[in-house]
């Protein structure tokens, strides 16, 4: 069937804030599907609350609503766009979920709206539990075997059924809480006993393990003349009982034979057409026992997925654009496949080359979070690396994440001696699932552990640890070699094998760019081969390119003198994201605009910046000195941009200026200038800016002394982060020296900063963009938590909401005299904090801030293509921006916290970032904008009803202010003593809590019997309460709205006031900004 | 051990030869599938061709003589990027390498694959020598000239219950295309019968003029050619028949059905084709390159398939031809 024309306009919903489980594939996957469907001429309109994302772009849609994420805004949408069919395979889980309840609530019928892509009689097939055993079953499919007890002697009879070892599921617990494997009748007795009491409603399921197991993945696609293609398979190196979003996959799979995969595809075949999927991509997760080939299905996502992300850049074959097109009609025969430019979509890829996901995580950033990994998804981001072997592909994957090691060990920094270690240790780390579960291994391997004991102790398929075995013996035989004595062939080999210069500097006892030399010497050098989903069978119109140590190259460069490489943000982690994506993809729409050639280096395969057709060219490789280097003397570009993709590419700019590359914008120094805490001082007291009083150290001792002169409190941190690792406020000696000792490592090169910290100071945020003659302030955004919040934690308004005009008018000069100064071509963001009045400078930064796409998203300007244009000599005024931008309508940014994903964990917030993504709220109302950015955000704020208020001593001043407003609004207040005496002469209503401790029913009880709506908590002392803590942990984990800061609370009221005034309206941005 | 791939035009490779045989002449061929090496190298159609893989790991499954094509290794020599020490599948019996080893085959890895399939796509197959030593372009092909490759006929039951007879006539059939037969209730028989069946033929077998001979005979027979037997078939019986630069040779070749307009993706292993042309008629075609995929001619009475159809479209066929 061609083209659809019955359907002239086409809603999108996106999926949201970025969140663990759900990151920037889904911007990745929305903006092909909005670039597909409006090349096909069909007007699209896009809901997603995501600011940060390509997708929200004006130019992505027709009519583009950054709005909440809910039945309600989406039925207003629809009622006022009215359009002709819904897709909501490209969303994630999100966009099904509400396609699903607009469905189920009529909506869709109601204004004649069409499910595309998948229908919801397909969505319940894949989603209800019932259904889904059943249709699995009518195809002849197994589920793990399993049964629900509500009683112990239930639970006996189950048993019988299902043999061990079994897991119990306790219903409607946290994280696993209460549930665990039994191996024998004895554990299965006391551990049912356990589940059932865990359990709020007694009920726990009991399933078959298939612990061990293998675990591999199809993505598979349909159209609707019902042709079914497979894109790839997959296979996780860790087996089943890790999530499939934690574990290391190798595409395609490997250690199963033909027999066995045709069995598998066949299953995911008959799958995608018994939930009959009628134009789109299903994710298909299959168990096999390594023992007997035995097959059960673990689950099903008929939607575009992480997984269908990773398959799409693993192999060319674009899968979110395909199934946009297959979704309005499109056969695969009439869908052109755009990386060979000659054949059409219905194939197989053919890959020859070996892919790895690698995941990172982020567990330093939560004390006390479980860093075991299990069935729940806990990796916050991805690098993606393509090799010809095994070997080279996880040492790529390694160095790609950005965690500070080169490859698989061998770096300088391993955890272990390659002889004498505890192997009680290393066999704990390798048979917990964890992070660093390799490089364990490794250390095993490398203390006498055999394959066949590791492979009993974790279930690792022995063919992935005999490749890690094979390393082992390569290092063993170079062992006694260094730089001079190693052996041509061996360099090679290693080369092959993945090894960065830095892992065999420290195997070689030399150095990184001794090792280069060498090597380029030697004329062992890497060379490229193409992503061309054909297997080099087919010339390539638009292939991408990964590197490798072959004969041959088939990567050309161009002569090109108009050519920028852009070096991309590398994987997700909290404090770098999606946002420097978006502006790294913006550089490259802005230098093809000017007529440039625009090369991209990334290996995050979730972005948009590694579709194939976001730049000219395309280098799938990790962002380290050597991978980047390599490619910038291939290519000889004119000059590379790096300071739009966050620290990634920043910690590099040094290290490539001092190599003669020549970096575009704000110079290396400049930057360097910012960072240097001596050098920065010196320049604000010449430009008479003020700055609170600060200091270095490198040491305890020094740290003390910067303390006594300076007074507590003091905000300290280590220099050249992002997201506030490490940072933290300190109120004592005894926390300081704390800090110093185990928080992070001071050192000359790497001072610790020590700053006042101003108590209660309002903190602004300005991003502003130069030319070298014209500075323009882009926006100032006023937080609503007080300094000492992470900036990207906070929320923020722009325009601000609450500071004077004149005191703007400061903040703007200040930035104006900083431009100038720092010599800033390009991209700047300066922190400021307010108190009384005056302006204190926190800190500058000469580069792309996270801020970015929220500015532009708000102002209407795309300022990362404007700062792209300055870099390449194109002024300001030449590109005919001359004026700053102040909207009349109110953008609230909130930020997104994975806290319910690490159960127990205090979910106060400080100045080290712990959000993963953002969303905006967008109103002509500061209240409402803020409160749609609190419902986009998940904080589900009611209307009326219970809160509970406990309020910090120092803000006890507020409570009687707060609590009439809240019984104004038709709250009840609930509140401990003390709280209550200090408010109960005027407001008489008010319930007496018992505090935690002082006997029950106290807090928790009550938030678990679901008596509180609201909980308005600030924190009561320095140090977090364990009681407190374990307070905020239960309503997380209960999902009651809870408010942490005073800020917040009087934001949350003012919003709250104005929805009585007012009805939320939906407006698209580009009725905004018209 | 170094080891090296000598073109008949003269080009060379390096490799790293792992078997004790240090010599090996046949058709370069390559094959793009990720999987299913056991049935490759025993494909009997495979018989005289060095198999190039162009996925980099080989052997990771081992070998389980269970998923063979025949009881040996019909391909002459293969080559690959990276042969895999262990193996690792709860079927397999014994390595890649040992198993190439033990039936005297050349097997070498350490060849940049990609370098040599790009070379194939500008060149197209050819003959080559892999040895210990260079040759020269006139030497490889001199050598391939002399060379006999005899396939092995593989053992297939013979279940005369089934429905309709067929003599089958063996250029290099597989084990799969005889279960394939059975499935299709199709029994082979020397007796007379309508209805002749060409197995895929090795380019040994659609050389030979006896072949060609043979298949005159069964003139006002029904006729179906699988693979490359359809050029014994054009040269019988005077089709133009065409040469694909470089063989559909993979797991993973898109396939329409001209009729119903559906796609199948499909395995094969096959160089030439035979065009539209008079009295023949285009059923199936490659998606790619729109070359033909599968064909019958006007009076119904021949057919060939170049992939391995799906029972029903093998019966389909048969009716059509009025096979019953």
């Amino acid at each position: 069937m061609p083209r659809r024309d019955d359907i002239k306009k086409i809603l999108i919903i996106g999926s949201g804030p970025i969140v663990i489980g759900q990151a920037c594939e889904f911007d990745y996957s929305g903006s092909q599907a909005c670039k597909a469907l409006r090349e096909e001429g069909y007007e699209v309109v896009l809901v997603n609350s995501n600011p940060a994302t390509i997708m929200t772009d004006p130019q992505m849609a027709d009519a583009t609503y950054i709005e909440p994420l809910t039945i309600e805004s989406l039925e207003k949408i629809i009622a006022k766009e009215r359009p002709d069919a819904l897709l909501p395979t490209l969303g994630g889980q999100v966009g099904l979920n509400l396609g699903t309840f607009l469905e189920r609530e009529g909506i869709l019928k109601k204004y004649n709206v069409e499910m595309l892509g998948c229908k919801a009689e397909s969505i319940a097939k894949a989603e209800d539990r019932k259904l889904f055993k059943e249709t699995m079953e009518s195809i002849g499919v197994r589920t793990p075997k399993s049964g629900i007890a509500e009683t112990m002697d239930e639970g006996m009879s189950i048993i019988k059924e299902i043999g061990f070892p079994v897991i119990l599921r306790p219903a409607f617990t946290m994280g696993g809480a209460g549930g665990g494997t039994a191996y024998n009748m004895e554990e299965y007795e006391k551990m049912l006993q356990k589940a059932l009491e865990t359990s709020p409603v007694h009920q726990t399921l009991i399933e078959e393990s298939v612990i061990g197991w293998k675990e591999v993945e199809f993505e598979v696609m349909r159209d609707s003349a019902d042709n079914v293609i497979i894109i790839t398979s997959m296979e996780n190196i860790d087996p089943m009982g890790v999530h499939t979003g934690d574990s290391i996959v190798v595409a395609p799979a490997l250690t199963l034979t033909n027999d066995e995969l045709v069995k598998l595809a066949d299953i995911a075949k008959k799958i995608i057409r018994a939930i009959n999927v009628t134009g789109g991509g299903t994710n298909v997760q299959l168990g096999v026992n390594p023992i007997n080939g035995d097959v059960v299905i673990i689950e099903i996502n008929p939607r575009v997925s992480r997984s269908s992300a990773l398959a799409s850049k693993a192999t060319g074959f674009p899968i979110a654009r395909v199934a946009a097109k297959l979704a309005v009609g499109y056969r695969f025969d009439e869908i052109k496949n755009d990386i060979t430019g000659k054949t059409m979509s219905n194939f197989e890829p053919a890959i020859d080359y070996v892919v790895m996901k690698v995941c990172r995580f982020a567990f330093e950033k939560f004390a006390g979070a479980d860093p075991t990994l299990t069935t729940q998804m806990k990796a916050v981001g991805e690098s993606m690396a393509i090799g010809r072997n095994f070997k080279e592909s996880i040492q790529k994957g390694i160095r790609s994440l950005e965690i500070g090691r080169y490859g698989l060990g061998s770096d300088g920094k391993d955890y272990c001696p390659k002889t004498g270690a505890d192997i009680d240790l290393i066999k704990a780390k390798i048979s917990q699932p964890n992070a660093l579960r390799l490089f364990y291994i490794k250390h095993g391997l490398e203390n006498g552990l055999t394959i066949d004991k590791i492979n009993d102790i974790c279930k690792i398929d022995k063919w992935f640890l005999n490749e890690i075995k094979q390393l082992v013996d390569f290092e063993k035989s170079i062992e006694k070699d260094n730089i001079d004595t190693i052996s041509k062939e061996n360099l090679k080999k290693a080369k092959e094998w993945g090894y960065s210069d830095i892992q065999l500097a420290y195997l070689l006892k030399s150095d990184e760019m001794s090792i280069r030399a060498k090597r380029e010497e030697l004329g062992i050098i890497s060379t490229y081969y193409e992503v061309d989903t054909c297997a080099g069978e087919i010339e390539a119109q638009k292939p991408y390119y990964y590197s490798t140590y072959e004969t041959f190259d088939q990567c050309n460069a161009t002569d090109n003198k108009k050519k920028v490489i852009i070096l991309g943000g590398g994987p997700n982690r909290i404090g770098q994201g999606i946002e420097f994506d978006y502006c790294c993809v913006h550089a490259s729409y802005a230098l093809k605009e000017a007529g440039y050639e625009a090369i991209i280096i990334n290996c995050n395969p979730e972005t948009v910046s590694t579709d194939f057709d976001t730049s000219d060219k395309l280098y799938f490789e990790p962002l380290t000195r050597e991978d980047v280097l390599n490619i910038i003397e291939k290519e000889k570009p004119y000059g590379v941009i790096v300071q739009l993709g966050g620290q990634t590419p920043l910690n590099l700019s040094a290290h490539l200026k001092a190599e003669g590359v020549n970096i575009l914008g704000t110079s290396p120094e400049s930057i360097d200038l910012a960072e240097d805490r001596k050098l920065f001082s010196k320049m604000l007291d010449k430009l008479g800016l003020r700055q609170t009083l600060n200091e270095t150290a490198t040491n305890v001792e020094e740290a003390l002394d910067a303390a006594h002169r300076i007074g507590y409190p003091l905000l300290v941190r280590p220099s050249y982060v992002l997201g506030g690792r490490a940072m933290e406020i300190v109120y004592d000696d005894t926390t300081l020296i704390t800090y110093m000792k185990t928080a992070v490592i001071a050192s000359p090169e790497r001072p610790v900063l020590v700053d006042k910290f101003l108590d209660d100071a309002i903190e602004v945020d300005v991003d502003a963009i130069s030319d070298g003659e014209t500075t323009l302030v882009c926006g100032v955004m006023e937080h609503i938590e007080y300094a000492g919040v992470h900036s990207g934690d906070s929320a923020c308004s722009l325009p601000t909401w609450s500071l004077k005009r004149n005191i703007v008018d400061e903040i703007k000069r200040q930035t104006y005299l900083l431009a100038k100064e720092l010599n800033v071509r390009g991209l700047m963001n300066i922190q400021f904090a307010v108190k009384d009045d005056i302006v204190y400078i926190i800190e500058v930064n000469p580069r792309a801030s996270r801020t970015v796409p929220f500015v532009s998203k708000a102002t209407g300007k795309p300022w990362a293509k404007i700062a792209t244009r300055i870099m390449l000599g194109i002024s300001l005024k030449e590109q005919g921006i001359t004026s700053e931008v102040t909207p009349t309508h109110v953008c609230v940014k909130e930020a997104v916290f994975p806290f319910v994903k690490f159960p127990g964990i205090d979910c106060m917030l400080g100045p080290e970032m712990k959000s993963t993504g953002e969303v905006m709220g967008i109103d002509n109302n500061f209240g409402i904008a803020y409160l749609k950015a609190q419902i986009a955000a998940g904080n589900k704020i009611p209307q009326g009803g219970n809160c509970f208020l406990s309020l910090a001593d120092k803000d006890q001043i507020h409570t009687l202010d707060i609590a009439k407003k809240l019984v104004k609004l038709g709250f009840k207040i609930y509140a401990t003593h003390g709280t209550r005496e200090a408010i109960i002469d005027e407001i008489s209503d008010v319930v007496l809590v018992n505090k935690i401790e002082m006997g029950r029913p106290d807090p928790i009880d009550y938030i678990k019997n679901g008596d509180f709506d609201m909980i308005i908590n600030t924190p009561s002392g320095r140090r977090p309460k364990e009681h407190e803590v374990q307070m905020r942990a239960t309503a997380i984990a209960r999902n009651v709205p809870i408010i942490t800061t005073l800020a917040a609370a009087y934001a949350t009221i003012i919003g709250l006031e104005a929805q009585k005034n007012n009805r939320f309206g939906c407006k698209s941005l580009q009725e905004y900004t018209n | 051990m170094e080891v090296y791939l000598s073109l008949a035009d003269g080009k060379v490779f390096v490799g790293n030869r792992l078997t004790q045989k240090d010599e090996a002449c046949g058709m370069l061929s390559f094959n793009t599938s990720a999987f299913g090496f056991e049935e490759i190298i025993t494909n009997p159609a495979n018989t005289g061709k060095i198999i190039m893989f162009t996925f980099p790991l080989v052997g990771v499954a081992g070998i389980n003589y269970i998923d063979n094509q025949s009881n040996i290794i019909s391909a002459e020599a293969v080559i690959c990027k990276e042969n895999s020490n262990i193996y690792s599948n709860f079927r397999a019996k014994t390595s890649f390498a040992e198993y190439m080893g033990s039936n005297n085959k050349l097997y070498a890895d350490g060849f940049d694959t990609r370098a040599i399939m790009l070379y194939l796509r500008e060149h197209g197959e050819m003959p080559a020598v892999l040895s210990d030593k260079k040759y020269s372009g006139e030497e490889v092909s001199d050598k391939f000239a002399n060379q006999n490759y005899n396939f092995k006929q593989v053992n297939y039951p013979i279940n005369s219950n089934k429905k309709i007879k067929a003599k089958i006539l063996d250029f290099g059939g597989s084990k799969t295309f005889y279960n394939f037969i059975d499935e299709c209730s199709i029994y082979s028989t020397d007796e007379e019968c309508d209805l002749i069946i060409l197995s895929n033929a090795t380019f040994e077998e659609y050389n030979k003029e006896d072949n060609i001979e043979l298949i005159k005979k069964y003139k006002d027979k029904k006729i179906i050619a699988f693979g490359d037997s359809s050029v014994l078939l054009a040269k019988a019986y005077n089709y133009i028949y065409q040469s694909l630069s470089l063989g559909h040779h993979g797991v993973n070749i898109p396939v329409k059905n001209i009729k119903t307009e559906k796609d199948h993706i499909t395995g094969q292993n096959h160089l030439y084709y035979i065009p539209e042309q008079e009295n023949i008629k285009v059923i199936y075609k490659n998606i790619h390159d729109n070359t033909t995929e599968a064909f019958i001619s006007a009076d119904n009475n021949i057919a060939g398939f170049n992939f391995k159809p799906s029972k029903e479209t093998l019966i389909n066929t048969l009716n059509q031809m009025g096979v019953k």
